[in-house]
Parts: structure tokens; C-alpha cells; sequence
């Protein structure tokens, strides 16, 4: 082919994007397995539960239309209130914290280049997102026990007087169980973070140190703003594990003592497989759902401003 | 090059195709063999004693009929109840199942049309001279699934447990007390036990479930056994009665006594009920379902005792049912098979088996069985006396499917001191008049 003609054929494709008679739909052939799969287990049930939240139904006997009613219902139940609040709060002990101490721990390790071992501490720190999650509950259930290890701790330090049964506490318990949150999610954002520092280019920390920047000037004029885009992905990742946190306080408390570390998820679980009220559960989760979709959805957008 | 590759492919070819012939030789050896496959689900695992009996008698039940084969289910009481209505609507069923009682579980099955009433079964094998009719109708819902405790059978359970007061021998004796026979006797106890330092009531419930056998044992005590069962069968019934009110400031006092183990809202079934079977606390107030635990730590130290009446010679009444009910899904293969199996696990060689490994069977059984001075002898006796004076009380939190979880929330709230005997019982109403209105 001459490169005239080469040419051409470069320019007729930028304006046709197809061959002529190709089939206008071949794309979406290639799209199509992922698409399936995405559809069949991720779409199509969360259709269902929006639908089901529309019907009053047991689980086993014909359904019959509620309409908006169990989202009045919902609106109306202070418990169902009560446990947004505690997901709220749980926002800051899975997100936050953890969120701060990844930066923290990122910046420590830009800086400390050739320490020896250091993939032997970023392994250790990272070892709590590998292990299952009930696991981690059962054995910090035994840990915030009344003279659990945590205890011992707070007396060997001479801080005796803070020593508590945490997961019985009214007040406690909710900080105990976002704790662990912190400890199982900074590990992620820490190897995010990492991941991130790495890509920032050397010469602008040569450059920062030229102009007399220390660690602290350098974290925040170099390696906070080369880490926008895996900000948003930790902190879009940790807020959803936050929100729809289940696994944690089921092992850990069932939500007690009282109702005061309920959260939606555990709601949702015990109006579907307890109380049998299939369509209750149902509206319980889309809204969370929907509350995690706009959540995610402005942190995104927030995150993405100014870089474009 | 070729030729490795060959090998090699026939290497792995015949690894992957002999042990699927050789398995598909075994399964059609077995099909032969056995004509029918019995598949029995049961809700116990985790009581792996309980589990290894019913495996016992399964083997026993094949033995007695040659060409069947049981292929047993165990699942945890959780898995069962959460994913029970699921599976019974599907095509796949067990022939035989546990099914929980209450309007949840078993009540939305039978409104569904998926359990087979099996009073025909009942009659023809006498069941109904097995258990007192108080114990059968707990298994009895009326064919729309709308009103419990009567109407036709839908399950029968083959082990009983009753709810009572498990005492340590030796420290009542070190204490200078006998085995109380009155309330006011065990309420002594308790204040004795406290003042010598001992920790009266072993007690923990960060697990969210023990506190409401807890204090329906108080329950069983102030309130008239009718008011009780009326309000969990009966439709109309109101729970803030003075009897009601009065049991839940008892149990609240307790805990302002400091008649429990210290810290209970943060402590496990692994603190608490060990916490008492290596002597911890002078007694421990639960069900006769950790019996068999409880006794092979404490052997001939630990003793069972009912709730104590009110005053002398006023009858027993405690909190008692059977175990998770058999029945037979509408869609099983083989019912009657089924209600065959269903009768022998509940009848009398079934039985003995049961006691002989630390269990109560629902089946008349005489205490001597079990052995003297034993906790399974002293809750035999208990069970037979229950059985003569008909004690036996429902679970409070079967009479709405959101009961349990509320009260169990609430009871936590007035042992931390949140709330009040009076709003907690008020609450209970609320819960109650929504499902009945709703009903």
C-alpha cells in the first residue's frame, strides 16, 4: 500500500469508525460474556430486591403490592434511623482513620527508600485485609473482652481506670467494632498509597528538596497531590465497606447491647431471615444501596475535579 | 518432544477419567444395592453428642430396612432456619427436616402448603400417647398457618428441653444451703451466695439470646401459666400485666444486686457456660440443652432443678417444648418412608439411646436410665413431673416473629440500666398489636 493510500484509509476510518457492511452491534459482542455475567449476578438480583421492596411477602406465599409503604415504614422506625447514624459513625473509624494512617504510613515509606526489610513491614501491615474477616471478629472478640489482651495492655501502661467490658459498654461497643475497621482497612489504603508514590516522578522530590523542602512541606506539595487518584479509589472503597459493614458486628455483637450497634446490613438480615419480611428487607437495602451509590458517586465527582 | 507431550496428556488423561469411572462404578454399585435414599436434614450442628445419636439411629433405621439409605444433612440451627423456606419452595427437598417452631419458620410453611400434616401418621402409630397434648401442640398450626398451638400436626420432636436451674453441688453445701424448693428459698440463695463473695447467677449475653430464657424463668414463676400460654397462642392477650411487670423488675434487680458475673453484657456462651462448669458461680439459669456439656465437666457435682414455685405446693411450671420438630416436606419423595423414620427416632428404643448418651428424649423414659444423681436423672424426673401436672410453657418469643429479637434488645436495655420494667413490657405490646394487626 502506498502511503497515500495508507492515509486515506487512515482518514476514511477516522470518519467511518467501521468497515462499510460491518454490523453496527459487533462491539457489544465482545462486551457481551462480561456483560452476561455482570447482568445475571449483579444487575438482575439487585432489580429484584428493588422490585421485591415494593411487595409485602414471606418469603414462601404469594406476594401482595405494598407500594412505597415499606419505605414509610422505614422512615418511620427510629431503630432503622438509629442504625444510619451508627453506619455513619462507622464511616469514620472504616474510612477516616484508616485513610490518614495509609497517607501517614505512604509518606514514612517514600522517605525511607532503603530501609532494610522493608516489604517485611509492608507485608505485616497489609496481613489484615488478608485474613477473613469472621476470623478477625471472633478474635477481637476475645481481645476487647473484660480483661481481654486489651485490657491487660491498658493496665501494664498504668491506664487501669480506662479498662471496660468495650463490647458491653452502651457507648463503647460502636467505637470497639469501628477499631477493628480502621485495622482491617488502613492496610489497604497503605498499599494504595504506596502503589501511588511510587508513580510520582523522582525529579519532583528532587526538585522539593532543592528548594529546602522538608518532610513535611514535601508530603503535602508533592506526594498528597500525585495522590489524588488513589485517594478517591480508598476512600470510595473504605466509605462502601463502612456503610454496608455486616460481617463485623454480627460475630461481634448482633448488634448489642441493646440496639446501639445495629446498622442497616444487620437489619437487613434479620427482617429477611428472621421475621420472614422479605419486601421490609428488600426496601432496607436498596436504600442503603442507593445511599452508597449517591456517596460514591460524589466522591468521584469531588475527586475527579480539578485534575481534568 | 512429541512424543513427551503424548505421554504426558495420557498421564493426565487417565488421571482425570479412571477416578470418575471408578466413581461412577460406585454410585451405580450403591443404586443397586439400595433402592431408596432416605435424605434426612437435621438443624444441631454444633451439638455434635445430639448429631452422633440421630447418626446412630439412622444406621439402626437401615439396619430394620433393608434397601434404604440415609443420606443425612447436618446444618447449623442458623442455616436451617435462614435458608429453610428458601429450599422447601424449591424442587429439591429432604424427605424428613427440622423445622423451628413458631410463626417464622414452621407458620409460613404450612400457609405456603409445603409441610404434610401428619395426624394420620399420628393416629396410626399412637404419637399422641408418647407426649402430653401441651408439648404436641407446639407443633400444631391450623392449615392457613394463622393461628399456632392448635390444628393439625405438622412436627413432632423427638428430644425434649426444658428451661430450669442447673446448681453446683458442692459450693450449695459449702454455703450451708440445701437444694431451694420455694422461690423465696432461692432468692435467699442468691443473696447468701453474693454476700460470701461467690458470684450467685452465672450469666453472659453478648451472644444477644440468653437473657430472655433468663428471665422467662422469672416469668414462669410470677405469671399464671395461662396468662403465659394465651399470650403466645391467643391473639388478644396483653403483656403489661403487674405478674409480667413484676418478673422483669426481679430480673432487673439482680443485676442492681450484682447476682450476675461481672461484665455479663460483654461475655460469650464460651465464658459464661464454662465459667460455671469449672465452678465459677453457684448456679447457672438455662436450658436443659447443656446438659451433656455441662455434665462431662462436672459429672456428679451438677444438679437440675425446676423454677422453683412461688409458694410450696403450687405446681411446676417451666419453659419446656422438644427440640426442633420433625416433619415432612409437601413435595418429599418418600413420605411414608418418612413418617416411618419420624416414628422411630420419637418412639421408645429411640429413646433409651438418648439417655444413655446425656440427652432427653420427648418418649416416657424412667430417670433410673440415666443414673443416680445425675443432672440428665434430675431433669428426667423434672420432665415426668411437668408431663403429670402439664407445665409445660411455650417460648415467649414464639408469639411474633419479631419477639425474640425485640425483647432480647430490650432486656438488654433494662439489665444496663437504659430503661424500665414498665416500658419494656410496653414495647412487647407494641411489637405484639403490630403483628396482630398485621395478621
Amino acid at each position: 500500500m502506498s502511503q497515500e493510500a495508507e492515509q486515506h484509509a487512515l482518514r476514511s476510518r477516522r470518519s467511518h469508525p467501521r468497515s462499510p457492511g460491518e454490523p453496527r452491534l459487533v462491539p457489544y459482542l465482545y462486551l457481551l460474556p462480561a456483560l452476561g455475567l455482570y447482568a445475571v449476578f449483579a444487575l438482575a438480583p439487585l432489580g429484584h430486591a428493588a422490585w421485591l421492596s415494593f411487595f409485602n411477602w414471606d418469603g414462601v406465599t404469594p406476594a401482595t403490592w405494598a407500594g412505597f409503604g415499606n419505605y414509610r415504614a422505614i422512615l418511620s422506625d427510629p431503630q432503622i434511623r438509629s442504625a444510619f447514624v451508627h453506619s455513619f459513625v462507622l464511616v469514620i473509624f472504616y474510612c477516616v482513620i484508616p485513610v490518614l494512617v495509609g497517607l501517614l504510613l505512604a509518606g514514612i515509606f517514600s522517605r525511607a527508600g532503603s530501609v532494610r526489610g522493608l516489604s517485611g513491614f509492608r507485608t505485616v501491615l497489609f496481613l489484615p485485609q488478608v485474613i477473613p474477616t469472621v476470623a478477625l471478629a471472633v478474635t477481637w472478640r476475645w481481645i476487647f473482652g473484660p480483661d481481654g489482651p486489651f485490657d491487660q495492655i491498658l493496665r501494664a501502661v498504668g491506664l487501669g481506670s480506662l479498662a471496660r467490658a468495650w463490647l458491653g459498654d452502651f457507648t463503647l461497643a460502636l467505637p470497639a467494632v469501628g477499631v477493628v475497621g480502621s485495622w482491617v482497612m488502613y492496610g489497604l489504603c497503605m498499599v494504595l498509597f504506596i502503589a501511588g508514590v511510587q508513580k510520582i516522578p523522582q525529579s519532583l522530590y528532587d526538585a522539593a528538596r532543592v528548594d529546602g523542602a522538608g518532610p513535611v512541606r514535601e508530603f503535602f506539595a508533592v506526594t498528597l497531590p500525585g495522590l489524588r487518584n488513589e485517594l478517591v479509589v480508598a476512600v470510595v472503597l473504605t466509605l462502601i465497606s463502612a456503610l454496608r459493614s455486616f460481617d463485623l458486628v454480627y460475630v461481634m455483637t448482633k448488634g448489642g447491647p441493646g440496639t446501639s450497634t445495629d446498622v442497616p446490613a444487620l437489619e437487613v438480615y434479620t427482617r429477611a431471615f428472621e421475621f420472614g419480611e422479605v419486601g421490609s428487607a428488600a426496601a432496607v437495602a436498596t436504600t442503603l444501596a442507593l445511599l452508597i451509590f449517591a456517596v460514591a458517586f460524589l466522591v468521584t465527582r469531588l475527586g475527579s475535579r480539578g485534575t481534568t | 518432544m512429541r512424543s513427551k507431550t503424548l505421554i504426558v496428556g495420557v498421564i493426565a488423561l487417565a488421571g482425570f477419567v479412571l477416578p470418575l469411572g471408578a466413581l461412577a462404578a460406585r454410585t451405580s454399585s450403591t443404586t443397586h444395592r439400595a433402592s431408596t435414599t432416605l435424605v434426612v436434614q437435621d438443624g444441631e450442628s454444633g451439638s455434635n453428642e445430639r448429631v452422633n445419636t440421630y447418626k446412630l439411629l439412622d444406621q439402626a433405621f437401615e439396619k430394620a430396612h433393608p434397601g434404604v439409605k440415609i443420606q443425612h444433612v447436618s446444618k447449623t440451627f442458623d442455616q436451617l432456619t435462614s435458608t429453610l423456606n428458601l429450599q422447601l419452595s424449591g424442587s429439591s427437598v429432604p424427605d424428613v427436616t427440622q423445622v423451628n417452631q413458631g410463626f417464622s419458620s414452621m407458620g409460613v410453611l404450612v400457609k405456603g402448603h409445603l409441610l404434610l400434616p401428619l395426624d394420620a401418621y399420628a393416629k396410626r402409630d399412637g404419637w399422641a400417647k408418647r407426649q402430653p397434648a401441651s408439648l404436641l401442640a407446639m407443633g400444631r398450626f391450623t392449615a392457613d398457618g394463622k393461628s399456632f398451638g392448635k390444628g393439625n400436626l405438622y412436627g413432632i420432636s423427638a428430644t425434649g428441653d426444658i428451661a430450669g436451674i442447673f446448681y453446683n453441688k458442692s459450693m450449695l453445701k459449702s454455703l450451708g444451703l440445701s437444694v431451694p424448693r420455694t422461690w423465696g428459698q432461692f432468692q435467699k440463695a442468691l443473696a447468701k451466695a453474693k454476700a460470701a463473695g461467690k458470684t450467685p447467677i452465672a450469666f453472659g449475653d453478648l451472644d444477644k439470646s440468653p437473657a430472655i430464657h433468663d428471665w422467662q424463668l422469672v416469668q414462669n414463676v410470677y405469671a399464671p401459666k395461662a396468662v403465659q400460654t394465651s399470650f403466645v397462642y391467643g391473639r388478644a392477650a396483653k403483656f403489661s400485666t403487674p405478674a409480667n411487670v413484676a418478673s422483669l423488675s426481679t430480673f432487673q434487680t439482680w443485676e442492681k444486686n450484682g447476682y450476675f458475673t461481672d461484665n455479663f453484657l460483654a461475655l460469650g456462651y464460651d465464658d459464661w457456660v464454662n465459667g460455671f462448669a469449672k465452678g465459677d458461680a453457684l448456679f447457672i439459669i438455662t436450658g436443659s440443652w447443656f446438659n451433656t456439656q455441662l455434665q462431662q465437666t462436672m459429672h456428679k457435682n451438677v444438679g437440675f432443678m425446676l423454677p422453683p414455685p412461688l409458694n410450696a405446693g403450687r405446681p411446676y411450671v417451666t419453659t419446656g417444648s422438644g427440640g426442633l420438630p420433625w416433619a415432612i416436606p409437601t413435595k418429599a419423595k418418600n413420605p411414608d418412608l418418612a413418617a416411618q423414620y419420624i416414628d422411630f427416632i420419637t418412639g421408645k428404643k429411640a429413646a433409651t439411646l438418648f439417655v444413655k448418651r446425656q440427652d432427653i428424649p420427648m418418649y416416657p423414659v424412667a430417670a433410673s436410665v440415666a443414673g443416680k444423681g445425675t443432672s440428665t436423672g434430675d431433669i428426667m424426673t423434672a420432665f415426668a413431673q411437668l408431663k403429670k401436672s402439664d407445665g409445660f410453657v411455650p417460648y415467649v418469643d414464639w408469639a411474633t416473629p419479631t419477639l425474640y429479637n425485640t425483647l432480647n434488645a430490650q432486656l438488654q436495655n433494662l439489665l444496663g440500666n437504659k430503661t424500665t420494667a414498665q416500658k419494656v413490657a410496653s414495647s412487647v405490646d407494641g411489637d405484639y398489636q403490630k403483628f396482630v394487626g398485621k395478621h
